[in-house]
């Protein structure tokens, strides 16, 4: 059986979905769309990229939650 | 970590420029730290005034209500710090403001409130400021948890506190724990400006 290709969100190994963009996994993490920064592989991705730019199997999400407060 | 302190750290300071985003309860603190460990020149930018309720955390005076809170906390500084050059600058940030407010800085300091001119911020210096360090605060309100005032590094971005744990009705911004994370900004600045650049 081949090995289910998957991605990391946050550090965490999570499956794959071809076709996932960054915007679905953030509204799939809470509908209520969180604020954030998201990095891809070292990158930043724009918000205005969110909704196009789809996930690769086997890179690293990484999603910094930006809450109220200073 | 840097635990031996000398003279070319501190001529290192003594020559370096940070940014503070926002003068409240995360920027008033973390300046004045800044400014007595020795940085050289701050820059503040802020645009409102101070109010009697900001007094529960941030670094001001009943005496400096409805004075421009960057005018007041150049004069803070100036009162324990006199070596620091601090430029103010009275603007709100706007996307692609960035890289003119905060030029020539090494690192620049997100303290500012409202989640969204918090990410507005990011956002702009991460795509327009390719130079610089940035400390950002994220989940500080409440009381208590001091573990979860963690810092974690993203690339060039330092975010310090839980990423969870929001101002609202219940929810307090008070001094301690904000004050917490505004020194933890300050010490994680002051590291990367050393050369320091672990979380």
């Amino acid at each position: 059986m081949p090995e289910r290709p998957i991605f990391t969100l946050n550090d965490e190994l999570r499956p794959w979905q071809a076709g996932l963009t960054v915007q679905e996994l953030l509204h799939e993490l809470d509908p209520a769309m969180p604020i954030a920064v998201v990095r891809i592989d070292g990158d930043h991705i724009a918000r205005k990229d969110w909704s196009t730019r789809a996930i690769a199997a086997g890179e690293q999400v990484r999603v910094v939650y930006i809450i109220a407060g200073g | 970590m840097i635990s031996s302190w000398n003279d070319a750290h501190r001529r290192r300071l003594a020559a370096a420029r940070v940014g503070v985003a926002g003068a409240g309860g995360l920027g008033s603190t973390c300046a004045i730290a800044l400014a007595r460990a020795g940085v050289g020149a701050l820059v503040l930018v802020d645009f409102d005034v101070v109010e009697l309720p900001n007094l529960n955390r941030q670094a001001y005076t009943v005496a400096q209500v409805g004075r421009l809170k960057i005018e007041a906390l150049a004069e803070n500084i100036a009162a324990c710090a006199p070596g620091c050059r601090v430029h103010q600058l009275a603007r709100r940030h706007e996307p692609g403001l960035a890289a003119e407010l905060f030029a020539g800085c090494q690192v620049v300091v997100e303290a500012f409130d409202r989640p969204e001119a918090k990410v507005a911020l990011l956002e702009d210096l991460l795509e327009h400021l390719p130079e610089a360090w940035i400390v950002a605060g994220s989940g500080i309100a409440g009381i208590g948890g001091n573990s979860s005032l963690a810092t974690k590094r993203f690339g060039r971005l330092f975010v310090v506190g839980d990423q969870r744990t929001a101002a609202a009705p219940g929810v307090p911004l008070l001094g301690p724990r904000v004050m917490a994370a505004a020194a933890l900004q300050a010490n994680q600045a002051l590291a990367l400006l050393l050369g320091d650049t672990d979380a």
